[in-house]
């Protein structure tokens, strides 16, 4: 009996701490988005000069690194269709493959786990820093906002950044596919193409553009509220955690709903 | 002439995890006045200065920044009132990733007041009027303490403030830059009637400052007369010890 009352309180302790910790994502989210509408010159050229250190930070820095695993997974995902479908007439699916694969769900996906691996954490662990170091206080004290200052051009650049690295993963690993299906089948650059084009159509654009601006707003939110939760030094490492740990589950949950919404 | 004060606090209760730290603080400070608070550490005579520019909510009394309640005052108002109060943190609080130089120029440029070639002009005479030369391009954690409190000082001045709050503003520094800023504060206090309030336990600071010495003890501040003679028997400790080193 007095087990089932431990974990009945522990499970009620938990459902409110993970109510708490929702509620204020919400409220950071809605902050960031009236910041980002609100027109003013104030802070305006400071918030720009943000937005391109972050873009610079979360997207060309990241270039390679999504570069390499966008080629690597355009080969992997040819080279199984190659080896487990017969040889005849698998040109022709090999648009469709790269399709659903890649622009559905590994290109929004594997981009997104690198924007959490590599910005997720590094800018929860700033915002975490500024913290700590009381920057942010001396923000507000001098009628900086830091919701403007700070949370909005990381919001507005790990979007961006999210959406660019995303279309660049899609388009490395179609190439990379392309030359493992040359090699593999002697396919002409035109066709390989002209298959891949007539797989893709609008909606699948639009879905993969969803995709990418929710999982860029979902980072960016995470990351931010667990760096803005930060109340001292020891802290700091678990709101770099925390926020890697939360966006990878918001990312995946996110990423099921709408496949589920829009292809089951 | 009946001045309206430029900074008042009026019975001001605070407690961190159920240990009180102020109790019933009461103080006013106007145009051209300056206030020095000492204590022991730990005592929060930051806490005080935190609360007073509504950094940390008190548990009950009440601020006034130029006469008015901040209570009453909506978001963006208070936005604009901070612009009139400059704050100097015992750590600096420079954004770390910003040049001193950026660091000093960011309430301008984000509150978009000047033209960019203004704003350098500007930052550039607060640097100079600080004692800051050469450091414009280099990094927070480039500086020495002192030039760190200097820039912090010059980033707290360069909205031209009418209350300057300073933490400690020249704790861990050298005699020389030590006298510098002391001299520099008393020069904005009686020149250009700047209202300061600051914590500091530095006996040379506070000798150079020429300003009522308040300590803080067991939540209440105790006012340190440096002409008494005896010291009264009902007063703390500490109050006493102060008053025999001024």
């Amino acid at each position: 009996m007095r087990t089932v009352y431990v974990f009945i309180v522990h499970a009620g302790g938990f459902a409110l701490s993970f109510v708490k910790v929702v509620y204020g994502m919400i409220g950071l989210f809605y902050d960031t988005m009236i910041e980002i509408f609100r027109y003013g010159k104030r802070g305006y050229a400071s918030s720009i000069k943000q937005i391109v250190s972050q873009i610079l930070f979360t997207g060309v820095e990241a270039f390679w690194l999504v570069g390499i695993i966008g080629l690597l997974c355009g080969i992997t995902i040819i080279i199984q269709a190659t080896t487990t479908m017969p040889k005849f007439g698998v040109g022709e699916y090999f648009g469709k493959i790269l399709i659903i694969v890649v622009i559905r769900e590994l290109g929004p996906f594997f981009t997104a786990l690198v924007v959490v691996g590599r910005s997720g954490a590094a800018l929860a662990t700033y915002i975490g820093n500024m913290r700590v170091a009381k920057e942010i206080s001396a923000l507000e004290v001098m009628g900086i906002n830091p919701i403007r200052f700070l949370v909005m051009p990381a919001f507005v650049a790990m979007v961006v950044s999210m959406v660019c690295l995303a279309v660049y993963f899609d388009i490395i690993a179609i190439i990379g596919g392309y030359f493992v299906a040359q090699a593999n089948v002697e396919i002409p650059f035109g066709i390989f193409m002209s298959t891949v084009l007539d797989a893709l159509s609008a909606k699948e654009i639009v879905i993969s553009m969803a995709k990418n601006l929710l999982f860029g707003s979902i980072i960016a939110t995470v990351s931010c509220y667990y760096g803005l939760a930060v109340n001292n030094v020891r802290e700091v490492p678990q709101a770099a955690l925390k926020s890697v740990v939360g966006s990878m589950i918001a990312t995946i949950v996110i990423n099921m709903i709408v496949t589920i919404g829009f292809y089951a | 002439m009946n001045r309206t004060p430029s900074f008042c606090a009026e019975d001001l209760y605070y407690s961190i995890g159920g240990v009180p730290l102020l109790q019933g603080v009461s103080f006013t400070v106007s145009a051209g006045e300056s206030m020095v608070i000492a204590g022991r550490s730990g005592c929060g005579k930051s806490a005080l200065l935190e609360i007073c520019v509504k950094l940390s909510l008190p548990n009950s009394g009440k601020i006034y920044w130029e006469g008015t309640n901040t209570d009453l005052l909506t978001r963006e108002e208070r936005v604009a009132a901070r612009r009139r109060i400059g704050f100097i943190f015992q750590k600096h609080a420079l954004i770390h990733n910003f040049t001193i130089f950026d660091n000093i120029a960011l309430p301008l440029r984000y509150h978009s007041i000047m033209a960019e070639k203004e704003i350098r002009l500007k930052v550039r005479h607060c640097m100079d009027e600080v004692g800051l030369f050469n450091v414009d391009l280099k990094f927070p954690n480039e500086l020495s303490s002192g030039q760190l409190k200097s820039a912090a000082l010059a980033r707290a001045l360069i909205l031209d403030p009418v209350i300057l709050f300073a933490d400690e503003p020249t704790a861990g520094i050298d005699p020389y830059t030590e006298e510098c800023i002391s001299k520099l504060l008393n020069y904005l206090r009686t020149v250009k009637s700047l209202a300061i309030v600051m914590t500091c336990n530095d006996i040379q600071t506070i000798r150079h400052m020429k300003s009522p010495l308040k300590i803080l003890d067991n939540g209440k501040l105790f006012e340190v007369n440096k002409t008494a003679g005896a010291a009264d028997p009902h007063q703390p400790a500490i109050v006493t010890t102060f008053q025999e080193m001024l």
